[in-house]
């Protein structure tokens, strides 16, 4: 994600085009984050909607010395957290998983339809919610770490800016999360 | 150099191995059927990460999340100007007390938790393990505020997460379970008067022309 200074000054000052252009330029990864880790589609919008008005309305507090993608998410991973912790308060289970969502309109990025057979695309999308379904089986700590990691291709110093917690204990979260992967998909044949 | 053959490869997935340890690795890998089946594991199972799909937003994405600003309450468009921004004065008396209300509550809650309830949802994790906690107590004098909330570091600037309770005679306190570390952060006064602490020891800039009050918690 872009930061632009410029942008983010303008909408510090309460300018609505300024803060579209944030919520344009940020949405897509803060969307797929949440949805990433909460498994749910819609409860992801949610949590993208309040990321970006806890952001705006934070905006005078917002020091610039961490960059403005770092710190959307930060919030959106912090609200994640709260629906996770909510849902585990009622003792529910996410079962409206990404690959349960009946959405035939996303496709796996990089892919082309039109040159794939309607078996092989099937199989894609079995394969794709297979792995986003084991992905939502993993703890939240793990998810979280290897969310940023591996899905947003952020570093570890990056990580350790949204999470507050340091590159030594990142490191073990995505090798804890990647080697349950691992197993769980080589299990279920998808390779 | 650390040879361990796996934490060759978790270095090798995170793009982290020098040329010494990738030479390493592959010599590992020449000898070691299991690793080189890990490995394939591994980067079959990252690759299929990598091809889930993202979400896009929908059309009305951006419109819909401007009406949802609009319909909360109104930011002020520049930080409060330094006079500005600074709360209404107590009574004197009110402000003694106030202080002192704050120095008996450092006071008191010197003392630290061990297990606490639940990690702060800013700047922590979900804890692995028990994190050693400090307990403080904010106080604002603002007798005519409907509304305090404290919004920092430790909050993720959320202010929604830590809304002071309002005492007798305009006092307002919150009391936050942290653990040891620097903190920044301001109070917002009716959901938009963003004010510097008058009673934190020690203010900074935030780099966009607002000033933080910082917190330092004692390791």
């Amino acid at each position: 994600m872009r930061d632009d200074p410029a942008v983010i000054a303008r909408a510090r000052q309460g300018d609505h085009e300024a803060m579209a252009a944030l919520v344009a330029e940020h949405s897509s990864a803060i969307l797929t984050v949440a949805w990433r880790m909460l498994g749910d589609r819609a409860a992801a919008e949610d949590v993208a909607q309040e990321t970006f008005l806890a952001a705006f309305r934070a905006l005078p507090g917002f020091r610039g010395e961490a960059r403005f993608s770092t710190w959307l998410y930060r919030i959106a991973v912090n609200r994640c957290r709260d629906v996770l912790r909510a849902r585990a308060h009622r003792r529910e289970i996410a079962a409206d998983a990404p690959g349960e969502d009946g959405d035939s309109s996303v496709e796996p990025v990089g892919t082309s339809p039109e040159h794939r057979t309607p078996e092989q695309v099937l199989l894609d999308r079995q394969q794709a919610s297979q792995v986003a379904d084991a992905l939502v089986r993993l703890q939240p700590i793990y998810r979280e770490a290897f969310v940023l990691r591996h899905v947003e291709g952020l570093s570890y110093e990056e990580m350790s800016e949204v999470l507050g917690v340091d590159g030594g204990t990142l490191r073990m979260r995505v090798y804890k999360a990647r080697k349950e992967l691992s197993h769980e998909l080589a299990a279920l044949a998808v390779r | 150099m650390d040879h361990d053959p796996e934490l060759l490869v978790q270095r090798f997935l995170d793009g982290e191995l020098d040329r010494a340890g990738r030479r390493a690795l592959l010599d590992r890998l020449g000898r070691d059927a299991a690793l080189r089946e890990r490995l394939l594991a591994d980067e079959a199972m990252l690759e299929a990460v990598a091809g889930l799909p993202r979400l896009a937003p929908s059309d009305d994405f951006v419109a819909r999340t401007l009406v949802r600003l609009a319909d909360t309450p109104a930011q002020p468009p520049e930080p409060v100007a330094r006079n500005a921004a600074r709360p209404r004065r107590a009574p004197r008396w009110l402000q003694v007390a106030a202080a002192a209300s704050l120095l008996v509550a450092a006071g008191y809650w010197a003392g630290r938790t061990a297990t606490p309830p639940a990690a702060p949802p800013g700047l922590v994790g979900l804890a692995e393990a028990p994190v050693e906690q400090v307990v403080v107590r904010l106080v604002l004098v603002e007798p005519t505020a409907r509304t305090v909330a404290i919004v920092g570091d430790f909050n993720g600037w959320d202010p929604m997460r830590s809304p002071l309770e309002r005492l007798n005679q305009g006092v307002w306190t919150a009391t936050l379970e942290l653990p040891p570390g620097r903190y920044h952060y301001q109070f917002l006064v009716d959901g938009e008067r963003w004010i510097a602490d008058p009673l934190a020891q020690e203010t900074t800039f935030d780099g966009f022309g607002a000033q933080n009050s910082v917190l330092d918690v004692g390791a």
